[in-house]
């Protein structure tokens, strides 16, 4: 094979020492990479029914066969561990120059195991792994924690993979951050980390990467090039994702106030034009990316100068309408308190606007909020709570279990609104608008997520009736997910899909370019189809049961009271409905159970047993 | 002669540096003609938003009527008493 | 040191969104492997919003070559280009120390010194082919300042007329 290495190293923690297993071509063809190979080494390696803040829960890394090409948007890596958020696969990517430099040390994989008896961090020099004392690094926040690294170890070219302080303190949904601002963000594998009293991985990778056609590769690299730099995404050039603000809003889907309605009326103060008027530094890439989407923005004057850091719309919808602030410095601030400390923007937001709406009805007062006044909008005591969630300060502690896990303790009615599915906190869009992407949210092996499922393409573009439930869309949302998972596992950010004509036939071309394996478009659809039925099995193995594939009161009861989704709400038959049909066309059991000759045909028959068939 | 409302986001909005313009219809005028005199008043969106020849929305572009219904054939003929959005739509982040 | 009257690879560091594509590119057309250690061109990203591409700057009277112990380094007096001949390089450093802007490196592989040669066997250098973001330009620092000051007129024009 070329590109690949073949090799996977595993780094035992509590015993100090690592070793190297050898894949072969058919095994990285049937997980391809990303998201799919670490979700199958993260199956292997994790004892079912492993705590998964405790040492049996594997930490893992994989790598894509275009990362350090010049596949462009190609360089990313994917992370999966069992969530302590949803104690079910958390899997994850994030990209730039970590994703490069992991490989060029030469491994496909890493698999962290056990724990570290204290704190340490891991260097992976190519062949060479060493445990370096980490107590001088506590409390740094993440970027500080990576500069810190490079400084030590004495040269520009290591790359960190970090947690911050809500790492350290498990945070449910702490996130693992490298290259300033990239993170493996979702579903609290920074926690995953901080259990282990690993602090970092530093990764210091020297060798060539050599693919198996590199003339191929060229030329079609740089006709994806060009593509990726016309009308296409422009939107991201220009104005990143938050140009997505007052588009979310018109349709009546964008989060505001915790999911009470779907229409911020300060949009207009918080869009993704105001922010690059106002607030925008640079648009800046990750490496390997011809696109540059990430908008840095810096505040200048007023009561948040100096906050700065680069702002998503998902970052952006969180902390700001969905807690009813209007103040986009408030917001950057926000973010960049998130960011410093690891803790996952969206999960941090949506907790927040959770235990503001306790507030608002009275659930919890301001004696349990320690004398704050988390009013609506209230920015000052958004960024207090976030910072408190790391630190696990006074009601910080509770919030840092994330919305179900909350929301259990305080009853009262609040599960109503606690705005997760399997304990994942939902996404940027209010699911009673975008009806396909409910079911995508409902049946979502990590939970609510926009890009593991897609589905909100086909009711955004109207290919669909957005504001209904059709049994229709449980194939809709198959092929959807299967899509997302090609961009995640052979990886490509998927903001150059609209470039591709074919995406099935080109990522396969291109995978064979890079890795001499070949392979066709049909046996790609199949290995992600493989790839969706082995996070699935992961899931199963754990205890799943069809009651864990469903949605949010807030989202099945209360209909949209106003804006471009008014009346919408997601009928619980239709839902129900259209998970039998996801079911049916999945090829699983009315249970949602995966029988044994889907398995087969799968060429998985291996787990079988694992899931009781 | 009836007037169109049409709302801009995006690049739309940045490259007119106006939130809605105002479109003349006749009554034979279908959506072709309303991108027609949109790329007439900011000749900008050629080759960003808008086809030089066709007039065709490029990608990601489309219209929506009222947040309710996305147009699938430029073909059609407008709805005048409903908001046009010059639209995309995009997750991520 | 005297800045150069040869063209070399200018980086406009407004537009250098650190994509490290250039290196890449660098790499698999000299080396003919995705290996940036390899690579002429360097970007540096000072944190966060300031970055840039550095290749040889081509200077005049080199300080690399008269560093050069071995006689091993030789500059074309008409493009400017210095050209290595690893026969002579014993990979002992000098010219790097003498390089004000860090563009010589030792090859990992040959442990021989190298430099940007302008991809001298294609068509145009293959850094400014592939830059996405067009901040990489082949130009002399003459060029550099004549553009720049038509782009400040003509701005001032702008805003006169709106």
């Amino acid at each position: 094979m070329q590109s690949f290495t073949g090799k996977i190293l595993h780094i035992d923690l509590t015993h100090r020492k690592s070793w190297v297993q050898t894949v072969d071509d058919a095994y990285l063809k049937r997980w391809i990479g990303g998201v799919g190979l670490a979700a199958r080494l993260a199956y292997e390696n994790t004892a079912k029914g492993a705590d998964p803040l405790g040492p049996d829960n594997a930490l893992c890394f994989a790598a894509s066969s275009f990362a350090g090409t010049l596949v462009p948007v190609g360089s990313k890596h994917g992370v999966a561990a069992k969530s302590p958020l949803t104690n079910r696969l958390g899997d994850c990517l994030a990209s730039s120059y970590f994703s490069q430099s992991f490989r060029r040390a030469g491994y496909d994989g890493i698999v962290i195991t056990g724990a570290a008896d204290k704190w340490i961090y891991v260097f992976v020099d190519d062949d060479t792994v060493t445990f370096r004392d980490a107590s001088h690094l506590l409390g740094k926040h993440t970027f500080e924690t990576e500069e810190a690294i490079r400084e030590e170890l004495g040269d520009e070219a290591v790359r960190v993979s970090t947690i911050g302080l809500a790492g350290e303190k498990l945070v449910r949904f702490a996130n693992i951050t490298n290259d300033r601002g990239r993170q493996a963000g979702r579903t609290g594998l920074g926690a995953v980390m901080g259990a282990k009293k690993l602090k970092a991985l530093a990764v210091r990778g020297s060798k060539p990467i050599d693919v198996a056609d590199p003339q191929g590769l060229l030329e079609k690299a740089k006709a994806l090039t060009k593509l990726s730099v016309g009308p296409k995404t422009e939107k991201y050039r220009v104005m990143g994702t938050p140009s997505n603000v007052l588009n979310m809003n018109r349709l009546g889907v964008l989060p505001t106030r915790n999911y009470q309605s779907g229409t911020f009326e300060h949009a207009d103060k918080v869009s993704g034009e105001v922010m690059l008027e106002q607030y925008v530094e640079k648009a800046v890439s990750c490496a390997g990316c011809s696109i540059a989407c990430e908008h840095i923005t810096r505040v200048r004057e007023g009561d948040y100068a100096g906050a700065r850091t680069s702002v998503d719309y998902e970052s952006l919808f969180a902390l700001g309408p969905n807690c009813g602030v209007d103040n986009l410095a408030a917001i950057i601030k926000a973010i960049e308190t998130c960011d410093n400390y690891g803790m996952d923007t969206m999960s941090s937001g949506v907790t927040i606007s959770w235990a503001m709406e306790c507030y608002q009805r009275g659930i919890l007062t301001k004696e349990d909020f320690g004398g704050l006044e988390p009013d609506w909008g209230n920015h000052a005591v958004v960024i207090k709570l976030a910072e408190m969630i790391a630190k696990r300060e006074g009601i910080g502690d509770l919030l840092a279990e994330g919305t179900k896990r909350a929301a259990e303790k305080v009853g009262q009615g609040s599960a109503h609104f606690a705005m997760n599915v399997k304990g994942l906190e939902a996404a940027g869009y209010d699911a009673r608008g975008f009806q396909t992407f409910a079911l995508g949210c409902a049946v979502g092996t990590r939970g609510p997520c926009h890009n593991r499922s897609l589905a909100y393409e086909p009711d955004a573009k109207g290919e669909v009736d957005r504001l209904k439930t059709e049994p229709a869309r449980g194939q809709i949302a198959k092929d959807c997910e299967e899509l997302a998972a090609l961009f995640d596992c052979a990886m490509l950010c998927k903001f150059i899909r609209g470039c591709l004509k074919d995406a099935w036939s080109e990522v396969s071309e291109l995978f064979t370019m890079t890795t001499g394996i070949p392979i066709t478009a049909a046996e790609m659809r199949q290995a992600m189809e493989r790839v969706w039925n082995m996070k699935k099995a992961f899931n199963i193995r754990e205890g799943w049961t069809r009651a864990e594939d469903w949605l949010p009161d807030r989202w099945t009861q209360d209909p949209m009271p106003e804006g471009g989704s008014k009346g919408a709400v997601v009928s619980p038959e239709g839902l129900k409905e259209m998970i039998d049909a996801y079911y049916l066309a999945r090829g699983w059991t009315p249970e949602g159970l995966i029988p044994k000759d889907k398995l087969a045909a799968l060429d998985m028959a291996d787990v079988a047993e694992d899931i009781g068939v | 002669m009836t007037k169109l409302k049409v709302e801009l986001f995006g690049m739309a909005r940045r490259l007119s540096q106006a939130k809605e313009v105002e479109i003349e219809i006749g009554d034979k005028d279908t959506y072709r003609h309303v991108s027609r005199a949109l790329a007439e008043r900011f000749p900008a969106f050629l080759g960003h938003i808008i086809t030089p020849t066709t007039f065709d929305l490029l990608e990601p572009y489309f219209f929506n009527v009222d947040a309710r219904r996305v147009v699938q054939d430029l073909d059609e003929m407008p709805e005048p008493d409903k908001p046009l959005l010059l639209f995309f739509v995009d997750a991520g982040g | 040191m005297v800045t150069s009257k040869h063209e070399y690879i200018v980086c406009d560091p407004d537009k250098c969104t650190s994509c490290n594509m250039c290196e890449l590119a660098c790499a698999i057309t000299h080396a003919k492997t995705f290996d940036p250690s390899q690579s002429r061109i360097r970007v540096v990203r000072i944190e966060p919003v300031v970055m840039m591409a550095v290749a040889c700057r081509m200077c005049e009277d080199a300080p690399c070559v008269i560093a050069c112990p071995r006689n091993a380094l030789t500059q074309n007096p008409a493009t400017g280009v210095i050209k290595v001949d690893n026969d002579l390089c014993d990979g002992c450093g000098w010219c790097i120390q003498a390089c004000d802007f860090g563009a010589i490196h030792l090859n990992p592989a040959t442990k021989d010194a190298e430099m940007c040669d302008l991809c001298a066997d294609q068509e145009e250098p293959q850094c400014v082919a592939i830059c996405p973001k067009e901040a990489l330009k082949l130009s002399t620092p003459q060029r550099v300042a004549r553009e720049a000051r038509k782009e400040a007129v003509s701005q001032l024009l702008k805003e006169l007329l709106e």
